[in-house]
């Protein structure tokens, strides 16, 4: 059995240390993010784990104001859907806007990834994870 | 590949909204109903194939299928639950009719049903609707799913150069009309008309959704009977049978390249369309996933009934409208007919069969010979297409 390369558990202690861990295909140098099992371009499973730069480009973006019951104190949530520079998509909060004042021409502005907010004890799942945060460049 | 064609004889849905029934005793009566509908006897049944999204969740019950088969008489069955978020009954529609249509089955019931609203609070049942979005990469950052949509919308002004204002109101368009529809259906859980300034002046859900761009939490189950045609015709004169279906699946919103059109559903789409020998263009009537306005856009020009970047307008213009060139949720959509997740599969095919059976009543649209079905679950996860004809 091929071992799973970049585990949720490694990928979140680095997001909480700063670091967007990511893969790279050995066969065809494809970036892949978020972690899978196998190069979704060649199907190699010789990858290796890397860490990407932590910048990228907003490609969409909205404003949660209606959260999830964990989530509702920190409402409202600018959340944005980032091209990683390297490759794959990621979704992170933007820390240095007001929700008012997001607008259509921040899509296409570039982001760099500041940290990781730490979540504790997911109400279903009882897991912990980390949001990604992000502020323009 | 050797397979029959396959009929619908007989469907049935709850009135959506709130219920103080359970999803099991809501099951029951839709599914029963299908089955004297359809003239036969639940002994007729030989398998009960049943879409659920998160009953285990929401009322801490699994294995519901056994339970179900039990409710209604179908002793010793089998019974299989289906689950693909809110296309769950949709898939539990495909398997069933694969099955009829191979020959290991002659006639069976597809069944859905899904109680949201009024269990726990709307941050519960925003937190619990997440579920189906990727756990690890999506869930954590509190992306809802008005979020995705919301996103998705985002994506679409800005790709095709639409101003905010006129997006908006494209939006509520699509709102308005789905209301107007869902007035007209008295199984509807908003049989209520509304104008574009309630939808403009209600309150931000995720931006640009406004609460009146979302489609309610609602309580509901749909149930539909399905046989060989040779059985159908003994049974029914108006059998509608089915005439290709598709499905696909797709990984989270962070391996997806464009929101705006989400080329699993392409696929699926595409599929369906090569099975019945059509294009887009054949197509009389749609019911699409409308889990949000902007959703109903994108599942239009994915679905290839309106080319790409013009669906906005078609809303705007009429077009989708019972009277219009390509009428689109006639029964409301999920928008204004409601939306009991696992349940919404079979009511969209429920709509097409009264559809192309005359049985639409104030709703009903001139000369309808094949119709469409469209089921998403999760962040563009599962993506199911059905089409139906007279």
């Amino acid at each position: 059995m091929i071992d799973y390369k970049l585990t949720f558990e490694t990928y979140t202690k680095n997001l909480l240390g700063g670091r967007i861990l990511g893969l790279k295909c050995n066969k065809c140098s494809n970036y892949i993010h978020p972690p899978r099992m196998i190069c979704p371009k060649c199907y190699s499973t010789d990858l290796n784990i890397i860490e990407f730069n932590g910048t990228g480009e907003i490609n969409t973006f909205t404003v949660v104001r209606v959260a999830p019951t964990w989530m509702e104190d920190i409402a409202p949530l600018i959340i944005a859907h980032i091209k990683l520079d390297e490759g794959g998509f990621i979704l992170g909060h933007l820390s240095d806007i007001e929700a008012d004042a997001a607008s259509l021409d921040l899509i296409g502005k570039k982001v760099k990834m500041i940290g990781g907010r730490e979540v504790k004890k997911d109400i279903i799942s009882g897991v912990n994870g980390a949001i990604p945060i992000f502020q323009l460049l | 590949m050797s397979i029959r064609d396959v009929a619908i004889v007989g469907t049935s849905m709850t009135k959506f909204g709130r219920s103080n029934k359970t999803e099991l005793e809501m099951f029951a009566e839709a599914a029963l109903d299908s089955i004297y509908n359809s003239d036969i006897e639940p002994k007729n049944i030989e398998e009960l194939y049943l879409g659920n999204c998160a009953g285990a969740i929401n009322e801490g019950q699994v294995n519901m299928c056994a339970h179900a088969a039990e409710e209604i008489g179908l002793h010793q069955i089998p019974s299989t639950t289906f689950e693909g978020a809110c296309a769950s009954s949709a898939v539990a529609f495909i398997h069933a009719y694969r099955e009829v249509a191979a020959g290991y089955n002659d006639t069976v019931l597809v069944a859905g049903t899904e109680r949201n609203m009024t269990l726990r609070p709307t941050g519960w049942a925003t937190r619990v609707f997440q579920c189906s979005a990727d756990q690890r990469y999506t869930q954590f950052t509190g992306l809802t799913f008005p979020g995705i949509f919301a996103m998705a919308a985002n994506r679409y002004m800005k790709k095709y150069d639409i101003s905010k204002e006129a997006g908006e109101e494209a939006l509520a368009c699509v709102s308005v009309k789905n209301h107007h529809n869902g007035a007209l259906n008295p199984k509807a859980h908003l049989q209520k008309e509304i104008t574009i300034d309630t939808v403009l002046q209600s309150p931000k859900v995720a931006d640009p959704l406004k609460l009146y761009d979302c489609c309610p939490f609602s309580d509901g189950a749909a149930a539909l009977v399905l046989t060989s045609a040779e059985k159908a015709k003994k049974l029914t004169d108006t059998p509608i049978y089915v005439a290709g279906v598709g499905q696909s699946s797709q990984g989270s919103l962070c391996t997806q390249s464009d929101i705006t059109y989400p080329i699993g559903r392409a696929v699926s789409s595409k599929k369906a369309y090569k099975q019945a020998k059509i294009e887009p263009k054949d197509i009389d009537i749609a019911e699409v996933h409308d889990c949000f306005t902007s959703a109903e856009i994108i599942a239009i020009e994915a679905l290839g009934l309106f080319e790409r970047g013009h669906g906005w307008k078609a809303e705007k213009e009429g077009e989708t409208a019972v009277d219009g060139k390509l009428p689109i949720n006639t029964s409301g959509g999920l928008k204004a007919k409601g939306h009991p997740i696992g349940a919404t599969g079979c009511a969209q095919i429920h709509e097409i069969v009264e559809q192309l059976r005359g049985d639409a009543g104030k709703r009903q649209v001139n000369k309808v010979e094949v119709g469409l079905a469209d089921n998403m679950g999760g962040e563009f996860g599962t993506i199911t297409t059905i089409i139906l004809r007279r």
